[in-house]
């Protein structure tokens, strides 16, 4: 990789939540939802995040925002190219150099005092949004969005449209009185709703439509950086389809950038340049479209490519039909976490946990056998 | 224009409610002695005394009739005659209703402002020490009988440290029914902080509220803990949906986020409880009448039951179903109101 500039970027990210229980509420465990992935997105892209539910995709999703607060690891937004190629340099000598006891219950890491540490650090200090104050973080808001799964849970049902879609831009200072009407209009007419229902409230819309409201309430701020968090998920197909293409639409005209997250590989495949497929929190494999779609290489994608529905009753095909369930991401399997579950498991697999490594063209593959 | 019918339609409902509580009543309070005690004021009268008082009320008739008689009474303003009050009963009503009212209306005040803050503060501080304390608190304020905590109120602010009077609506000295008050209290509407507001007189008005404060404390003892667990967990539900997310999305500061987005959808189910438990208060403040010899309500119906008062009974047994009905009523008015979804039908 070489010092090429990425919008946004996770590192080594994790996010469990810890299981308590008992009279003390002690900790016994963690679900680890997301499990050290790493990956990036540039600008004007659209990256696909694909998976079974409960796999992490929305975890990450949220994590990405700094909605909920990360476990480990960082998130690099807006880091130049040479920075991120001498930040990644530093870290392959922090990981050479001996790993600091682990402190309990010490909230604050003491400046490094090696000269190349304290580099690092000011470099992670400066560009990791999980680092920022929450006043930076609240004023960088304006630039990353998020749009919900559920239209019906993600509207405030005491506030007229026109406060949901505006409160962004009043709150952040961008606009005032009448000029903020005149943008919501604007807005409104944009995603396809009539401006004249301004002084409606949520509740008076279909699904669809709401929907349309959660996307020009995201675009209220003119961002940069959009999740879509299953978008389509909760409507009627022929209104998915009306969602999915204005979304295209407007990244063309606003040049956005996606992180479309979803479960449905049919839509992943209309929407996204690249895509990543998640299992129990570690990504399998990550690619551009045409990777990941035609050449799968990944048991666990192999599989859920076969089952797309194609609309060719003379083709046949071998379809994979996974057996068992997910296992629980509480106590994921030993090795690779697929192992419980893929046709071609080997004693290593259960031992071994497989790197996620380039297989060519930037197409990463984490199996031990690929 | 919607609202108004709709206060009609409510409003008609009364008519059925009412019959049905006062047919209950009436038939129940037959089986607990002679009709004819409930119409006379010495304990032994003579028998022509009686047969008096029954060829005037009709009590030789059916209970049918008798209940006709009585209803006709009813609707035309004439309640009879309270003989534990000794005064008609729509005296005793108009008498005792702004003592109770008041202190129902400040101990829900007390209730309301306290316990939604703590509700909230517990939800948003969940799992943290301040949860813990207020979740324990709460427990006790809901497990405490109230005599006992007046009494304990008593001895302690008024017999250890005199911070608070012994009981009575005002002190001697401004107390209208007292001739030697200094300067007497000039009633008009019986609401005691009003009339001293109407007097002009702040320092009446003062004493009045002195009065009323350990009562209306002691009485919102309970439904303090009840609003705080429903704020909490109504709270917490709110917290969790996705609105609150995209409000923190929309870079709103924390603040912002709890207060308009999470708390005002949080109060929804929370005025429910508030109008129910006002009702409440207003009909069942009879303990805490009694210990701070309070004229109000309560203690003039617990009279009135244990000396078979009955038509004291059956006028207030009206009184509180006009309440309830009342409360029920603002309460799904406000919840119009508040929430944007519901409709009044």
């Amino acid at each position: 990789m070489s010092d090429e500039e990425f919008l946004i970027e996770a590192r080594s990210m994790k996010k469990y939540f810890p299981l308590r229980g008992g009279l003390l509420k002690k900790e016994f465990g963690a679900v680890r939802a997301v499990d050290d992935i790493s990956f990036f997105i540039r600008q004007g892209e659209t990256l696909g995040l694909v998976g079974e539910s409960g796999c992490g995709k929305t975890t990450t999703g949220r994590c990405m925002l700094m909605l909920s607060p990360l476990t480990e690891g960082d998130i690099y937004y807006k880091m130049p190219g040479d920075v991120r190629k001498r930040m990644v340099e530093l870290e392959e000598k922090e990981a050479s150099l001996p790993q600091p006891k682990k402190r309990k219950k010490s909230k604050k890491v003491p400046k490094p005092e090696d000269p190349d540490m304290l580099e690092l650090w000011e470099i992670r200090q400066k560009y990791a949004l999980n680092r920022k104050d929450p006043e930076t973080l609240r004023r960088l808001r304006r630039e990353m969005q998020i749009v919900f799964q559920d239209p019906f849970s993600s509207l405030n049902p005491r506030m007229l449209v026109k406060d949901i879609i505006g409160e962004p831009l009043k709150v952040h200072g961008v606009l005032e009185g009448d000029q903020i009407t005149e943008r919501v209009k604007l807005l409104m007419e944009r995603v396809g709703l009539n401006p004249d229902h301004l002084y409606r409230y949520p509740h008076e819309f279909s699904g669809g439509q709401r929907q349309r409201i959660g996307v020009a309430r995201a675009l209220s701020l003119n961002p940069n950086f959009i999740v879509l968090d299953e978008p389509t998920s909760a409507l009627d197909v022929s209104v998915q389809a009306q969602i999915l293409n204005m979304l295209n639409d407007l990244q063309n005209e606003l040049g956005l950038t996606y992180l479309f997250i979803s479960h449905d590989l049919s839509t992943i495949r209309h929407m996204c340049d690249r895509v990543n497929v998640m299992y129990l929190g570690k990504i399998v494999e990550s690619g551009t479209k045409e990777h990941v779609f035609e050449n799968p290489l990944h048991p666990y994608t192999t599989a859920l490519i076969s089952v797309i529905p194609v609309p060719d009753p003379e083709l046949k095909r071998e379809r994979v039909v996974l057996a068992g369930d997910v296992p629980s991401p509480a106590n994921p399997p030993s090795g690779c976490r697929f192992h419980t579950r893929c046709r071609f498991r080997q004693e290593i697999c259960e031992i071994e946990d497989p790197p996620l490594e380039d297989k060519g063209n930037g197409h990463l593959v984490a199996c031990h056998f690929r | 224009m919607r609202l108004t019918s709709f206060i009609i339609k409510r409003l008609l409902l009364l008519i059925p409610v009412l019959l049905g509580v006062s047919l209950l009543v009436f038939v129940l309070m037959g089986f607990t002695g002679e009709r004819w005690t409930a119409y006379t004021t010495t304990d032994h009268p003579k028998q022509a005394q009686i047969w008096a008082i029954e060829e005037k009320y009709h009590l030789n008739e059916s209970i049918a009739v008798q209940y006709y008689y009585w209803l006709d009474g009813i609707v035309h303003g004439d309640w009879g005659y309270s003989k534990q009050a000794r005064m008609p009963v729509t005296d005793a009503i108009s008498n005792k209703f702004p003592v109770t009212f008041e202190l129902a209306l400040i101990s829900s005040l007390i209730a309301v402002i306290i316990g939604i803050s703590i509700g909230t503060l517990s939800a948003i501080k969940r799992n943290k020490p301040v949860d813990h304390v207020v979740r324990f608190v709460a427990l006790i304020g809901v497990s405490l009988p109230i005599f006992w905590l007046a009494l304990l109120l008593l001895q302690a602010l008024y017999l250890n440290l005199g911070l608070a009077p012994s009981g009575g609506r005002i002190s001697l000295e401004f107390d209208p029914s007292n001739p030697l008050a200094t300067t007497p209290l000039i009633v008009r509407t019986n609401f005691y902080t009003v009339d001293s507001l109407l007097m002009g007189n702040l320092q009446i008005f003062g004493d009045v509220l002195w009065h009323l404060m350990l009562p209306a404390i002691c009485l919102s003892f309970a439904t303090i803990a009840l609003l705080t667990r429903i704020m909490r967990s109504s709270m917490l539900e709110v917290m969790n949906l996705d609105y609150v997310k995209t409000a923190r999305a929309k870079g709103l500061s924390e603040k912002v986020v709890l207060k308009k987005h999470a708390r005002r959808n949080a109060l929804i189910p929370t005025t429910t409880v508030v109008g129910l438990a006002f009702a409440g208060l207003l009909g069942g403040a009879v303990i805490t009448e009694n210990i701070f010899s309070l004229n109000g309500l309560g203690k003039w119906s617990t009279a009135a039951l244990l000396s078979n008062d009955q038509a004291a009974i059956l006028g207030f047994t009206m009184l509180i179903a006009i309440i309830v009905v009342l409360a029920n009523l603002i309460v799904d008015i406000m919840y119009a109101y508040l929430d944007p979804r519901v409709r009044l039908e």
